[in-house]
């Protein structure tokens, strides 16, 4: 029975789908030069690192080589590899690094295919052995053998326990383990062009950044000294706006032109009593549009007194008659990362609400580049009214906050009296 | 839950992000040092966070919020100044200064005051000392003192409103 379909077949063996070792090792390359400059855990040391010329080919169970995996050294020491895409239907060129040495090893793992079949198949002769990856990500070393008769049939064992694996179509959707699946053929169809594109577009940059940026040649790097080639991946890679391993936006109005890094244009008002967050999140909101209001002033207008906490309905008219109507507040139950992201790309603060308490928010960041099978790295520029007098700044990891709503406050459009 | 180490180990490794993406002034940011994990808890008693605060001479100036479990909450500053004077004491940290602003803020009013503990009162970043007391008509009272504030409940009575 076969692993994938014969019409998907044909097209994944298109050769405009397939990538040289040049261009992956090229990609392998620079998205190291990335993780080291960008300080991603893991990489520490990695500027001392270089990965072989010549990548590890794995196999996917249909045949076709689906991943490029690049050694890393450093010294005589394996301490990791970068996995390369082999089909450009798979998209991104990295799949991603393992920053440890592999768990498993190749000579080992021949060794006990060898005691396998002598078992399990005796006098049967051992033909080629391949690396395949038959249920991502795990390997199993693929090895065709022969029988006395002629008869030609394909072992499966993986390289990890040494357990043959069997060599029917397993269902990976419904089913955890050790199930066979070939990768390519999970590929939507409507994806594989979709892949094409974003790995020629990715693939393009990486060539343009090669040609442009003579510092970053490889050769030329490691005749430098560690310390310096990591000055000189900083000062590069930070330098091509082309990549930015993180998208940043904070709040500014009196530098239209770039941020405003000597100062911050949003301002931290912390709270004055125990009770006063929402009040003092809506004075820096207020503030931002150049309205000036104490927190009394604010309390008022929520109709509270000063020794009690705001109701969640008080805040929308509270704020629309603050601006004498000028601006419309709107409450958002459903709390969504795009509400953040257009609100402050459109240069306008919101507050953001966790159960119990308020804060103003003045800034998004988002991760481009981050580990396979994980969330998308996202984070809250806070300025936060507590503690009381003092009030923090901080980032704040909108994937494991647990939000209760959002206010965005916006200038009407038409003329208002 | 990841032990000390490991904790000590992730906020070291975002050192530079405090001093490179909260805007510190670039002579408080250069002189930071991360200073021992304190375990904040919740009002039930029960371990909550991880919070690293990082110094500059005496002074608070950053912090790293993780979780347990070794997950990133949150990495920031305390305030939006300038200088360093601008920023809260180390003493806001120190239990033993609590202990002595909680006994001069409600010895008068409240008996049998427990040792204070680093809590968050309702949502993580709302860090206070809180200590247990009895009023003097025997009601139980949470106690609490943050960054010079002072504020008090009984024991059980949560404030009706929704924003604190």
């Amino acid at each position: 029975m076969s692993f994938i379909k014969r019409q998907k077949m044909r097209r994944l063996m298109s050769p405009k789908l397939a990538i040289t070792y040049g261009s992956a090792r090229d990609n392998a390359q620079f998205h190291i030069y990335s993780m080291v400059a960008a300080r991603f855990r893991g990489f520490e040391g990695w500027e001392r690192t270089r990965i072989f010329t010549r990548p590890k080919i794995v196999y996917d169970l249909s045949g076709l080589p689906l991943f490029y995996d690049f050694t890393a050294y450093r010294g005589r020491k394996h301490v990791g590899f970068v996995r390369t895409a082999a089909n450009k239907a798979l998209g991104d060129p990295v799949i991603g690094t393992q920053v440890t040495p592999p768990g498993w090893n190749m000579n080992a793992a021949r060794n006990e295919l060898r005691k396998l079949v002598k078992r399990r198949y005796p006098r049967y002769a051992i033909g080629r052995m391949r690396l395949v990856c038959y249920s991502y990500p795990k390997l199993a070393l693929s090895a065709r053998i022969v029988s006395p008769r002629g008869k030609i049939e394909t072992l499966l064992m993986d390289v990890g326990d040494f357990t043959e694996i069997s060599r029917e179509p397993g269902r990976p959707r419904e089913f955890l383990g050790q199930v066979p699946y070939s990768l390519l053929n999970a590929i939507p169809e409507e994806q594989e062009k979709k892949g094409q594109q974003v790995w020629e577009k990715i693939n393009r940059k990486v060539e343009d950044v090669f040609k442009e940026e003579r510092e970053l040649d490889p050769k030329r790097l490691s005749k430098l000294a560690p310390v310096d080639r990591l000055a000189v991946l900083k000062k590069e890679i930070f330098k091509l706006e082309l990549f930015k391993i993180f998208n940043e936006r904070v709040l500014d109005f009196c530098c239209h032109t770039g941020s405003c890094m000597d100062h911050e244009c949003f301002c931290l008002h912390p709270q004055e009593n125990n009770v006063h967050c929402a009040r003092a999140a809506a004075q820096m909101m207020l503030c931002y549009w150049r309205y000036c209001y104490s927190q009394h002033e604010i309390a008022q207008a929520y109709g509270v007194n000063d020794n009690v906490g705001t109701p969640v309905a008080a805040v929308v008219p509270g704020l629309e008659s603050l601006t004498n109507q000028c601006f419309d507040a709107t409450l958002h139950w459903t709390v969504n990362w795009s509400t953040y992201n257009n609100e402050i790309s459109k240069r306008r603060p919101l507050m953001s609400c966790v159960p119990g308490h308020a804060r103003a928010c003045a800034g998004t960041k988002q991760w481009n580049i981050w580990i396979i099978n994980t969330p998308r790295p996202r984070y809250l520029y806070i300025f936060d009214p507590w503690p009381p007098n003092t009030g923090a700044i901080y980032w704040e990891n909108f994937n494991t906050t647990t939000y209760l709503c959002t206010f965005t406050l916006e200038r009407k459009s038409t003329n208002h009296t | 839950m990841l032990n000390k180490g490991g904790i000590i180990k992730i906020a070291d490794n975002l050192l530079a992000n405090l001093r490179n993406e909260v805007r510190l002034p670039s002579s408080i940011s250069k002189c930071l040092r991360r200073e021992p994990p304190l375990l904040v808890k919740n009002l039930d008693d029960n371990p909550s966070y991880w919070l690293v605060p990082f110094l500059s001479e005496d002074r608070l100036v950053g912090f790293v919020r993780i979780s347990l479990s070794g997950g990133l909450m949150a990495y920031g500053r305390f305030g939006q100044g300038k200088q360093l004077s601008d920023f809260p004491p180390i003493s806001q940290i120190s239990s033993k200064n609590a202990e002595k602003e909680m006994h001069k803020a409600f010895s008068k009013a409240f008996e049998e005051i427990s040792p204070p503990q680093l809590v968050h009162d309702g949502p993580v970043g709302r860090i206070a000392w809180l200590s247990r007391g009895k009023s003097r008509d025997g009601e139980k009272m949470l106690l609490f003192w943050t960054f010079g504030t002072f504020y008090s409940r009984p024991e059980g009575k949560e404030s009706k409103h929704g924003l604190l």
